[in-house]
């Protein structure tokens, strides 16, 4: 059994008298795969927005397992949500840089410790040789991951340029540039064809065997969803419904009354 | 012959300083979509801080150049405190707000940097003896000398240096990354964990040493300045960026240079008088036919 990385209590969030999230706990494990379901308008997005920062929690408590230390997530907002939690996370739609390259939306992800090795830039204009050491480094990491996704023949291309699945692609890794604990991805395969979304798959347990990062999925896609979760938590009506392996989520008579359906 | 190539350098000399305010005004317009109009003030309290530095130099025994390249640290230092400041008071608490507020906001502050200026250091105009004397002539033996000043070399020098130095910040550090991520998307960039607010104030601050140094050549070429430069040079800068299409730094520098070419052209040629209006009338039509401007980027809306 792997250490608990997320552990989400009583979450619950108002938007004056609608309850988005009504009182939800759950957990989500180290290099595990945990996903979200649900219909639209379950509360999917409500929680991760609740998670990095974006909407303050009308009550309950979230936190996070770092380095054996617990951080109260709702301590964290803006910027400090990615710099000092770890926690990354893509949207629905893209969001990419589209005017920079893909090597620099990459950098770009890499800023802190860029930022710290020039000295705040001065040591940057100057090409001091302990920042172009780090640069250098930071470019390797993005080689790296730009060769896992296939993408490397394109770095010096516009990121707004590449197709749709790349993109999609990209936006992951460029997440994984900032060294997440926790990875939190909207429908990551919303728009991808059966092609990408297995490669997509592919991907993300990469990710989760390699580097060890918790990986939190909202999806509607259920080859992926039930293709690479260890974990499954399906949400209605801002409610919990059920909580269990992709296997056991399957076969729940709750689940498939409210958002999987029976086969003819 | 002699007579254009003398409007040639004085041109490029002026619009070496707009391009410099110019650059304000676009770099703020890119990160944050607002029109900076306290910007021109920016450089006008730049200038009084470049005369009051050279003043109190003057009563000492320090040799020129080190005299002017302290000048030039004291007013970037001094000028960026002020634009850090009104960013901190007039635009932070407003980000959230609707557009105009900022712009409402700008126009206050702009009121507000006249006015204390006005109060701390008098309304009258102050004067500069001229620093840098002396120059090249060329053809004395036509009727028309061509005076090249070592002023004007150094105002063209400093503005290359500046603008080279600048153009490595944008495109090769971190910190330029940074804010060409914010300007395409601030919560993007807030959720890479870089801090949004520290990268628009380092915006200000880049923008207002610029003006400052443009302030510092200003009182040196001219040796006169009084609390309301601010307002027609910052007009004059602001035209130059959108000239060159607005948010794009290259186009601020070529803004800049066209608008201080045609000024100079049009006193030299036609009436002192409309040189203003020239300035303007170019814009106008420019307009008309780059809507952009000239290396402004058009917003592509894709379906």
């Amino acid at each position: 059994m792997s250490e608990k990385l997320l552990s989400v209590e009583n979450l619950t969030m108002k938007f004056g008298g609608l309850i988005a999230i009504d009182d939800l706990s759950f957990s989500a494990m180290k290099d595990q795969i945990t996903s979200i379901i649900g219909p639209n308008g379950a509360g999917k997005t409500t929680v991760f927005n609740c998670l990095t920062g974006f909407y303050k929690a009308s009550s309950g408590s979230m936190f996070l397992n770092k380095d054996n230390k617990t951080l109260d997530l709702k301590k964290f907002s803006d910027f400090k949500v990615a710099q000092k939690a770890g926690v990354a996370r893509t949207f629905q739609n893209i969001r990419l840089f589209p005017q920079m390259s893909v090597l620099e939306n990459m950098m770009v992800a890499q800023h802190n410790k860029l930022m710290a090795a020039s000295g705040f830039s001065l040591l940057g204009l100057i090409n001091a040789p302990s920042f172009l050491r780090k640069e250098k480094e930071a470019k390797e990491i993005s080689k790296y991951w730009l060769d896992i996704i296939n993408l490397t023949n394109r770095a010096d291309d516009n990121a707004g340029d590449l197709p749709y699945g790349d993109q999609r692609k990209l936006e992951i890794v460029r997440a994984m540039c900032i060294e997440p604990y926790l990875l939190c991805l909207d429908e990551p395969a919303a728009g991808l064809n059966a092609k990408e979304s297995a490669e997509l798959n592919k991907l993300l347990k990469f990710i989760q065997k390699e580097k060890k990062t918790g990986i939190l999925l909202i999806e509607h896609d259920m080859s992926v969803v039930m293709g690479i979760s260890d974990h499954v938590v399906v949400l209605n009506y801002g409610k919990k419904i059920f909580e269990g392996t992709a296997q056991e989520t399957k076969k729940s008579p709750e689940v498939i009354e409210a958002y999987l359906g029976t086969e003819e | 012959m002699e007579y254009f190539l003398q409007q040639l350098i004085n041109g490029l000399t002026l619009g070496s300083v707009y391009g410099l305010i110019a650059i304000g005004y676009t770099m703020v317009y890119g990160i944050i979509g607002m029109i900076n109009f306290a910007h021109g003030d920016i450089f006008m309290v730049g200038a009084f801080v470049a005369l009051i530095s050279f003043i109190l130099f003057a009563l000492t025994a320090i040799s020129l150049p080190i005299v002017l390249i302290l000048v030039l640290l004291i007013s970037m230092v001094f000028t960026a405190c002020y634009g850090w400041t009104v960013e901190k008071l007039a635009y932070k608490p407003l980000r959230k707000s609707f557009r105009l507020a900022p712009l409402i906001s700008a126009l206050g502050m702009s009121i507000v940097l006249q006015n204390y200026v006005q109060a701390a250091q008098g309304a009258r105009i102050k004067t500069l003896q001229p620093v840098i004397q002396g120059g090249f002539n060329f053809f004395k033996e036509s009727e028309f000398v061509v005076t090249l000043s070592y002023l004007q070399i150094f105002i063209v020098l400093v503005t290359i240096f500046l603008m080279a130095i600048f153009t490595l910040l944008i495109t090769r550090t971190a910190l330029g990354r940074a804010q060409r991520a914010c300007e395409q998307d601030r919560t993007m960039t807030a959720l890479m964990g870089i801090n949004v607010d520290r990268t628009i104030s380092m915006t200000f601050i880049i923008g207002s040493s610029l003006a400052s140094v443009a302030g510092m050549m200003f009182v040196m070429y001219y040796g006169v300045i009084d609390f309301y430069i601010g307002f027609l040079a910052g007009i004059k800068a602001f035209t130059a960026a959108v000239l060159g299409g607005i948010g794009s730094i290259p186009g601020a520098m070529l803004g800049g240079l066209l608008i201080g070419l045609i000024e100079t052209f049009w006193s030299g040629y036609i009436s002192i008088e409309y040189k203003d209006i020239a300035a303007f009338s170019t814009l106008v039509i420019v307009l008309i036919f780059f809507p952009t401007g000239f290396l402004g980027k058009p917003d592509i809306e894709k379906v």
